[in-house]
């Protein structure tokens, strides 16, 4: 299925690597995946997924690890990075549940202010505390991302996020499911 | 950083600069669009609220008015704007609704709201819920309906009683017809008796010499029973029966034209018809007004009750003007009039009169200067309605405290197929 990801997506890669590896290691990722990713990547603008996977893989080549791995440290590293960009995710919210249990909302305003005819997101966040079901739609092991990406909003509200990765559309699951576990380090250690 | 990374992120740099300044521009134009739609919304919406004949109000979720409309304002009778009052000031209810919610769907009541001045008033309140809570009231003011409703209820009432009263006029008929019949029996008979009488009183004055005694006895009989005032009397008696029972016979037989509910388009006679109208209302005329008719237009296409309702309600409206006028007694002139291609008819009266905004506005339905009760406001309308559906044209003259002059205009050969 074709898709398209944010041109944020692409700028926050960049900057993950130039932070790591450096522009040199950059420029090397780009010219391994061809003038698809050359860019420029603007954050407001969509491109197609394809050029994204291209150049995460390229990333996860370049390091030498998997790419689960790369992209759960990428959505770590940009969580706090997107909460500084976008304050409303995280604003009015006591804790990571509240905050996961309205991303859906959160995200859907953030669609549509670029394209206001778009539906909501194909996410869905339930669950009582401590636990929050979240429930999408992930290609190619994107559910790395994005289980990257809650390890960093648990950490912003000073929480430690566990999973249960019971269906992946990776194993054949027709949606991703996380089951995330919320505790603050003092639950933890008791 | 080697050089050539360093060129291509600066190339890299500037085509981004580049795609974001168009992004800019394309941003700024479609606000600027945007802007001017929303203010075109506006600007409608503005316009919309300001031709609404209701009240709009919106009331926040704690019962405070945050937007009037100038109708509102209007209706309230409010010097201060209203926004930031309290809803409670105008009606409990409407406040109750906006913190209560009342289910967030469309609602509609009846309730009674207090005017700046402490009047109540009865109006119908329409609710609708904003997605934050906010109600929004569009209120109509009740009273002219509730006036129109009762001045309807008015008119049943009387459209009932003249169908009651054309009723009577048939029972009436037969009945004025034998007694019509037996006082020219009477009538005659008393002639005949009359004859009889001289006769029988010539022989008893010739006998009286042979018979003294039973003559005396006659005259003193015919002295006790005061046969002689009889004799004179009795004829008289009769004769103006027979005149009281022929004007009744008049005025039923010019009621159940007026009343005629087969609407029969043919040839009228209009004098006829106007002559019937002018009998019947004699009963409200004859109270205020001295009557002056004169008839020179003879026939027309037409229905001849409707032609009489239009006759009848003109003189009704004229004896109410005169009546209102204050004068001890009026002068009513009701005359036909033609020429080859139509027919006048003429009422004048030396009433009230009228002022150039009423005399604008009285062939408007349920329209009335009096009080309510007192008229429905529908006799004018009708004339109208029936004067067009003649084909024809009415108009009026007036000077107010000197009266007024109604014509109507009725063209001869105006067909049914036409008015239909």
């Amino acid at each position: 299925m074709d898709g398209y990801v944010r041109g944020v997506m692409f700028n926050l890669l960049e900057q993950f690597v130039l932070e790591s590896w450096g522009a040199d290691a950059y420029e090397g990722i780009v010219e391994r995946c061809g003038p698809a990713s050359d860019g420029p990547f603007v954050s407001v603008l969509e491109y197609p997924d394809e050029v994204f996977f291209t150049q995460v893989e390229a990333t996860a080549g370049q390091l030498g690890t998997s790419l689960p791995r790369t992209l759960e440290a990428f959505g770590r590293w940009c969580a706090p990075v997107l909460i500084s960009r976008y304050p409303g995710a995280v604003e009015g919210h006591a804790d990571a549940h509240a905050c996961i249990l309205a991303l859906p909302e959160f995200l859907h305003l953030e669609v549509r202010k670029l394209s206001p005819e778009t539906g909501p997101p194909p996410l869905e966040c339930d669950g009582e505390v401590p636990m929050a079901s979240v429930t999408f739609v992930a290609a190619r092991g994107l559910c790395a991302l994005v289980r990257g990406l809650l390890h960093g909003l648990a950490k912003h509200f000073g929480e430690v996020a566990k999973f249960e990765h019971d269906i992946c559309n990776a194993r054949g699951g027709a949606v991703c499911r996380l089951c995330v576990t919320l505790s603050t380090p003092n639950q933890v250690a008791s | 950083m080697k050089s050539a990374t360093m060129r291509r992120r600066l190339s890299r740099a500037e085509k981004k600069v580049e795609i974001l300044e168009r992004l800019l521009e394309d941003h700024a134009r479609e606000r600027a669009l945007q802007i001017i739609d929303l203010q075109r919304s506006h600007d409608a919406l503005a316009a919309t609220i300001a031709a609404m004949p209701g009240a709009l109000l919106r009331v926040d979720t704690q019962g405070v008015i945050t937007r009037a409309s100038v109708s509102a304002r209007k209706l309230l009778g409010a010097a201060e704007p209203l926004t930031g009052c309290c809803s409670s000031r105008i009606s409990d209810r409407i406040q109750d609704a906006a913190r209560g919610g009342e289910g967030c769907g469309p609602a509609q009541f009846e309730d009674e709201w207090s005017l700046a001045g402490g009047e109540r008033i009865p109006v119908l309140a329409n609710l609708a819920w904003e997605p934050d809570g906010a109600m929004v009231c569009v209120a109509v003011d009740l009273r002219e309906r509730q006036r129109l409703e009762m001045e309807l209820r008015y008119a049943h009432k009387l459209e009932a009683i003249g169908q009651l009263a054309s009723g009577i006029a048939h029972e009436i008929n037969t009945p004025l017809q034998f007694v019509t019949d037996n006082l020219d029996f009477v009538a005659e008979a008393s002639a005949d008796l009359e004859e009889m009488f001289g006769a029988y009183g010539d022989f008893v004055d010739s006998v009286q010499a042979t018979f003294p005694g039973p003559h005396a006895a006659l005259t003193q009989k015919a002295q006790a029973l005061d046969i002689e005032f009889a004799r004179t009397n009795a004829p008289q008696a009769v004769a103006r029966a027979q005149a009281g029972v022929k004007r009744m016979r008049r005025i039923v037989q010019a009621m159940r034209g007026v009343s005629n509910h087969r609407d029969t388009w043919a040839e009228v006679q209009l004098d006829r018809i106007v002559d019937d109208a002018v009998v019947i209302a004699r009963s409200v005329t004859k109270e205020v007004a001295d009557v002056e008719t004169s008839f020179t237009s003879g026939t027309l296409q037409g229905s001849s009750s409707d032609l009489g309702q239009l006759v009848l309600n003109l003189l009704v409206n004229a004896t109410h003007a005169i009546a209102d006028a204050g004068r001890r007694r009026g002068q009513i002139r009701v005359c036909t009039e033609a020429d080859p291609n139509e027919v006048r008819i003429i009422v004048a009266d030396n009433g009230c009169g009228m002022s150039p905004e009423v005399r604008a506005r009285i062939f408007e339905p349920f329209f009335t200067t009096k009080a309510t009760g007192h008229g429905t406001g529908q006799g004018l309308a009708l004339v109208r309605s029936i004067v067009e559906r003649h084909g024809g044209q009415v108009g009026v003259e007036s000077n107010l405290g000197e009266g007024s002059t109604f014509t109507v205009h009725l063209p001869r050969d105006h067909t049914q197929e036409t008015a239909a």
